[in-house]
């Protein structure tokens, strides 16, 4: 026992140290796809979290959606999430993928990804900024320390105010980020849950 | 005195059969005819062990001369009848250069005879040489090249019995004929023998030409458009090597053997021995199709697969290798030859691998490779030293028996499938395994450490490192043969989902399981005959011992043979350097041996480990299509180049420019700019001969007499 | 038959199970390097340790079965392969044996159904062709330096850096091909910026990916070896030297992306190829010499 601690918490550790991500656009407006993208370019560098974007479900461990869940891309968007190994996390970004956001009540519009998959972190916005969409890996990064049993889709956010709450005024030219300095507070903090 | 016995079985039971099969009341009967070629490959497995039993040569490096008794050149009729003998073959072939009304090849097959006739009446004109020396030699390289032709050609005959029938059938050929397409087989058979046997140079061009003979027989055979101008430019790569060696003789003069040539020239004058040996370069050039001169191999593969393999494997190109490396000592001699001959080699080792790659038809991808594997025994020779020697000699035994798998296979498939094309055999590992799986094996045993081929490859490579050009040809072609074969295999190995669209009935000619024979193939793949299949396992079971059996090969067999031709004093031969202490360099093949074990127990645990059906492959988030996506067809049926799927060079600007026209079937090489420079030294050294002989015979020094 | 003795072959069996960690680390340190060339922070140091560590920890992956297969042998052999270095072996055969490590994972790749594999599995051989040939010249002009194949020999002959110091540029060239860098990132990229993200080992996952991964490592520990090898007397040197080579690779992942596959053949084989050749002829020349003096 003694001897198998240290190493199930270097495996746990190297699950929460190393999410690798792949994105889905179920078909909002392409504006959360390119805050995502923005959220990979070195300013953000979310490299440091170990984070890769793989483009291979097979290969992923986060799921990150955005837009609104559809008949169309229902089944598709269910494939992809079926074909990622656990432990596997799944980010909603935007409105859309929290409830179907401007899209919502559509005739062709079922709701947020949620009636599709199991959502582990909504992230707000429409759209979310990218240092929010980061935050919102971050928050979900330690769920993939252990394998969970199978879960049914999660439905829409159950609370109107955002899980986390990161500063809305974009820093001035030249100043730090501080969004940047609360993710390397957080990054201490994820290390082992 | 078993010799005698035993050269009579070899050289000439096969033919004395296959005369009784031309004979219709036999040919028409089915069973005596099989049972009457089973006999004469018999035959000749009998009489190669009781050569080698008379003559003890296997891991000793002797050699025997065994006289023909009165059917010997050096007795006087007889050898009146053997000089005269190439020149009534080169009759033969001005009878069908002119029924092909192809002025080029009258114009060849008269400087042909020419030639011949001219050597043939220096023969009679000196006196004969003393009785009692044989003109046939056994020695350990004969008898490697002996067991090849005889061991590795009677499988294929073996297998050639059942072949042609259904080869014929599908082309809309009488049936009938397929026994005179085996009793060609046969000739061709002796034929070889008797070149590898022969010491005296009126022998060996007796044997050269009729395999030449065979050859053309062979792959005009079914008589479509295609096959007659394959077979026409094969008589004319033929008859060009038959000048030169035969102007080669010519200078040579009266009597002449190869063992004299290597002994300072024998009675060869000193200014023509460069002379002859150049002849002889160039004819074993054009017999191995070496690089500009593979235009004749390239379109013999519209032949059947038992001519093909044949050809590849066991008699024809093998001819030219052996001749180079009996010589080899005597080139080596020669300043400017011998590094000629390594770059020729080693120029055919790479252009030739290169090529391969932007090919997709199997039967052409093995020609081409075996065009490469002979430019590296070519080059093998021209090193000279033992240990390169006995490694190209090796290098020549695996690759017949791998070539020989190779062909049959791929000829196994094409009966079965219908198609040879790498792109409509894609995935034929998953759905008919037992049919593809030879072919893999052959590539395993071409491409992988420490099969003989890359143990061969090797020792040459340590063997020429001295020489930059040389090492640098080899590790290109080295790169794209390994490429080469792991795309093959890599086509042959893909997935395809089960319960798709069954892809056999939505495209004719797209196979999707051995017993989906594409419409009008008359036979059924399922149905294919034992005797095929029982070849085909000999030779893979065969290639897979290779494992095993390069060591023992090496020690009894291929350094002695190098010993023999090169003697003792040129370093140490390749069983010196086998299983090397690790530290001390040298190819530690029982390591790597053990380690390809490893390698395949781990990939056996690890394939038993997963379990279930794969997981459906990822497409851009969307299950697989239905269709096949990968196949890529054009609009008339005809598989088109997958650049996707597939691995070929795009444009032609590496490989040389495209060298098939639209039906896939090669186009005349000969215009090539290449090749036009190997015919133009064939022209040059035909004038030096002839120039030579005359002036020889006025001044005198060194006319014979 | 193999004259080892037990201390030597607990080295070998040591470094050989030790190689993947060291490969790892530097692997992170390459990518940290990478980041701060980028203006970036950069993962950890240990984040490829991670990266496999959770891979062989995933939840089983179905796979294909023949490509399972091959991918196990694809780790035994490219791991043979650098065992054989270690142990002194000859430098040709590791370098053979190399090639069919690298012919089991292009198999792996080609044998699955995603038409992305096996556009990779293509494209891994025109890798394939553009640095083989490299392999061998660089064995070839070791051994003509060092007048052996056997790479004990070689080691104890070393520094090579005077008799052949253009062999450097061929090094380059497969240090850069091993990690998938730039241009040679065109069967399977760690990065998005090549069109064809993840190639051959798409179909790969979890464990599977792990093992292709580890094999991966395997092979360019080899690479690692062979410049090693051109001055192992001098560990100092060779540490700087592995440092340079590196730093001219970093230099050029970070100015070549995108290029394609004939820009890398073309790269490979006048760069390396060239360098090879000129290292080939200057030992020639150099042992020539050396016979005569
Ligand atoms: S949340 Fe807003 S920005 Fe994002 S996809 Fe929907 S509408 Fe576009």
């Amino acid at each position: 026992m003694s001897a198998d601690r240290p190493f199930r918490r270097w495996v746990r550790r190297s699950r929460v140290r190393s999410p690798w991500l792949v994105h889905f656009d179920c078909g909002g407006c392409n504006g959360c796809d390119i805050e995502v993208l923005d959220m990979l370019t070195p300013r953000y560098s979310a490299e440091r979290l170990g984070v890769v974007n793989v483009g291979d479900p097979r290969q992923a461990d986060v799921l990150v959606v955005t837009g609104p869940a559809n008949p169309r891309n229902a089944e598709v968007l269910r494939a992809v999430y079926d074909q990622m190994l656990e432990p596997k996390v799944v980010v909603a970004a935007g409105s859309c993928a929290a409830h179907g956001g401007i899209f919502r009540g559509a005739s062709n519009v079922l709701g947020g990804v949620g009636e599709v998959v199991p959502v582990d972190v909504f992230v707000p916005g429409c759209p979310p900024p990218p240092w929010r969409i980061l935050a919102g890996i971050i928050d979900a990064v330690p769920l993939l320390a252990d394998v969970r049993p199978p879960r049914s889709p999660s439905g829409g956010p159950s609370r109107p105010e955002p899980l986390r709450v990161a500063p809305d005024d974009r820093p001035a030219k030249g100043q730090v980020d501080p969004a940047i300095d609360a993710h390397d507070a957080d990054l201490e903090s994820v290390t082992v849950p | 005195m078993g010799g005698l016995g035993a050269i009579l079985l070899l050289v000439a039971a096969p033919p004395a059969v296959a005369a009784l099969m031309r004979l219709p009341s036999i040919g028409s009967r089915r069973l005596p005819r099989d049972l009457l070629a089973c006999a004469a490959v018999a035959s000749t497995v009998i009489g190669l062990a009781a050569l080698l039993g008379g003559c003890p040569v296997l891991g000793r490096a002797e050699r025997f001369e065994v006289s023909l008794g009165p059917l010997d050149p050096a007795a006087a009729p007889a050898g009146a009848a053997w000089s005269l003998a190439p020149a009534a073959i080169a009759l033969v072939f001005l009878a069908i250069a002119l029924r092909t009304r192809t002025l080029a090849l009258v114009g060849l097959a008269g400087a042909h005879l020419f030639v011949e006739v001219g050597a043939a009446s220096a023969q009679l004109a000196a006196a004969p040489e003393a009785a009692g020396r044989g003109g046939l030699v056994v020695d350990p390289l004969a008898a490697t090249l002996l067991g090849v032709s005889v061991l590795v050609g009677g499988v294929i005959i073996v297998y050639a019995l059942a072949y042609p029938p259904v080869h014929l059938a599908q082309r809309g050929i009488d049936p009938a004929r397929a026994g005179s397409s085996v009793a060609w087989l046969l000739v061709f058979v002796a034929a070889m023998n008797l070149l590898v046997l022969a010491d005296d140079l009126r022998l060996l061009i007796v044997g050269w030409e009729l395999t030449t003979l065979c050859s053309v027989m062979l792959i005009a055979f079914d008589g479509d458009a295609a096959a007659l101008g394959a077979g026409r430019r094969a008589l004319a790569y033929g008859l060009a090597g038959g000048v030169a060696l035969g102007a080669a003789e010519w200078l040579a003069g009266p009597n002449a053997r190869l063992s004299g040539l290597l002994v300072d020239g024998g009675g060869t004058a000193p200014v023509a021995v460069p002379l002859v040996l150049g002849g002889a370069i160039l004819a074993a050039a054009m017999k191995s199709a070496l690089v500009p001169f593979q235009g004749w191999l390239l379109g013999a593969m519209v032949a059947a697969a038992p001519v093909s393999a044949l050809l590849h494997a066991s008699a024809m190109v093998n001819a030219g290798s052996y001749l180079l490396m009996r010589l080899s000592p005597a080139i080596a001699d020669q300043e400017p030859l011998g590094p000629l001959v390594v770059l020729l080699g080693a120029v055919s080792f790479a252009a030739a691998a290169l090529a391969a790659l932007r090919q997709h038809d199997l039967k052409r991808i093995l020609a081409l490779s075996t065009v490469s594997t002979l430019g590296l025994t070519t080059a093998a020779a021209g090193i000279g030293s033992s240990a390169a020697l006995s490694a190209g000699l090796l290098l020549l035994v695996f690759h017949a028996v791998a070539k020989a798998l190779a062909f049959l296979s791929v000829g196994t498939l094409e009966q079965a499938t219908g198609t040879r094309e790498l792109e409509d055999l894609a995935g034929a590992l998953r759905t008919a395994p037992l049919l593809a799986a030879p072919l893999a094996i052959a590539a395993a045993t071409l491409a992988l450490p420490p099969f003989g081929l890359t143990v061969a490859k090797w020792a040459i490579i340590e063997a020429g490192a001295r020489n930059v050009a040389f090492v640098v040809l080899l590790a290109l072609g080295g790169a794209a043969y390994l490429a080469l074969w792991t795309g093959v295999v890599g086509r042959l190995l893909v997935r395809r989902r089960s319960g798709s669209v069954a892809r056999g009935a939505a495209e004719p000619g797209v196979v999707a399981s051995a017993d989906e024979a594409s419409p009008g193939a008359p036979t059924p793949g399922r149905r294919l005959p034992r005797r095929q299949l029982a070849a085909v396992a000999v030779l893979a079971v065969a290639s897979l011992g290779g494992l095993v059996l390069a060591a023992p090969l090496a020690a009894w067999l291929t350094d002695p043979a190098a010993r023999t031709v090169v003697g003792s004093g040129a370093g140490p031969g390749l069983a010196a350097g086998w299983s090397v202490a690790l530290g001390t360099g040298g190819f530690e093949v029982p390591l790597v041996a053990g380690l390809l074990l490893a390698a395949s127990v781990a990939a056996v645990l690890a394939a038993a480990r997963v379990r279930g059906e794969a997981p459906a492959a990822y497409l851009s988030g969307a299950g697989i299509a239905a269709r096949p996506g990968t196949l890529h067809r054009a609009p008339g049926g005809r598989t088109a180049l997958a650049r996707s799927g597939g691995f070929y060079w795009g444009g032609g600007t590496l490989a040389w420019g495209s060298d098939s026209d639209a039906a896939g079937v090669p186009n005349g090489s000969v215009g090539r700019p290449a090749a036009l420079v190997g015919w133009v030294l064939v022209a040059s050294l035909v004038t030096a001969a002839v120039l030579a002989a005359v002036l020889l015979g006025t001044a005198g020094p060194g006319a014979p007499g | 038959m193999i004259p080892l003795d037990p201390l030597a072959a607990l080295v070998v069996a040591g470094g050989t199970l030790l190689a993947p960690v060291a490969v790892g680390l530097l692997i992170g340190v390459d990518r940290k390097a990478n980041a701060a060339v980028q203006l970036r922070v950069g993962p950890p140091v240990l984040q490829p340790l991670y990266d496999v560590t959770k891979l062989l920890a995933k939840a089983s992956a179905g796979s294909d079965r023949v490509a399972a297969g091959l991918l196990a042998a694809h780790l035994v052999l490219a791991a043979g392969s650098f065992a054989l270095i270690l142990a002194g072996g000859d430098l040709l055969v590791a370098v053979l044996v190399l090639g069919a490590a690298n012919l089991s994972f292009i198999l792996a790749a080609s044998a699955v159904e995603s038409p992305f594999a096996q556009l990779g599995a293509g494209r891994e051989l025109v890798v394939l062709v553009a640095t083989e040939p490299l392999l061998i010249l660089v064995v070839v002009a070791y051994a003509l330096a060092a007048g052996s194949f056997s790479s004990a020999a070689i080691a104890a002959g070393s520094p090579y850096m005077v008799a052949v110091p253009t062999l450097a540029l061929p090094l380059a060239v497969l240090l850069s091909a091993t990690l998938r860098k730039s241009p040679f990132d065109l069967a399977s990229s760690h990065h998005g910026h090549q069109e064809l993200v993840k190639g051959s080992t798409t179909e790969m996952a979890g464990g599977w990916l792990a093992i292709a991964e580890l094999g991966h490592w395997y092979e360019a520990a080899v690479i690692l070896a062979l410049i090693v090898l051109a001055a192992a007397r001098l560990p100092v040197v060779a540490a700087a030297l592995v440092a340079a080579l590196y730093a001219i690779v970093i230099v050029a992942d970070n100015t070549l992306p995108r290029a394609t596959w004939r820009a890398a053949l073309a790269i490979a084989w006048a760069v390396g190829g060239g360098g090879a050749a000129i290292a080939l002829v200057t030992a020639v020349l150099a042992s020539t010499k050396g016979a005569m003096g």
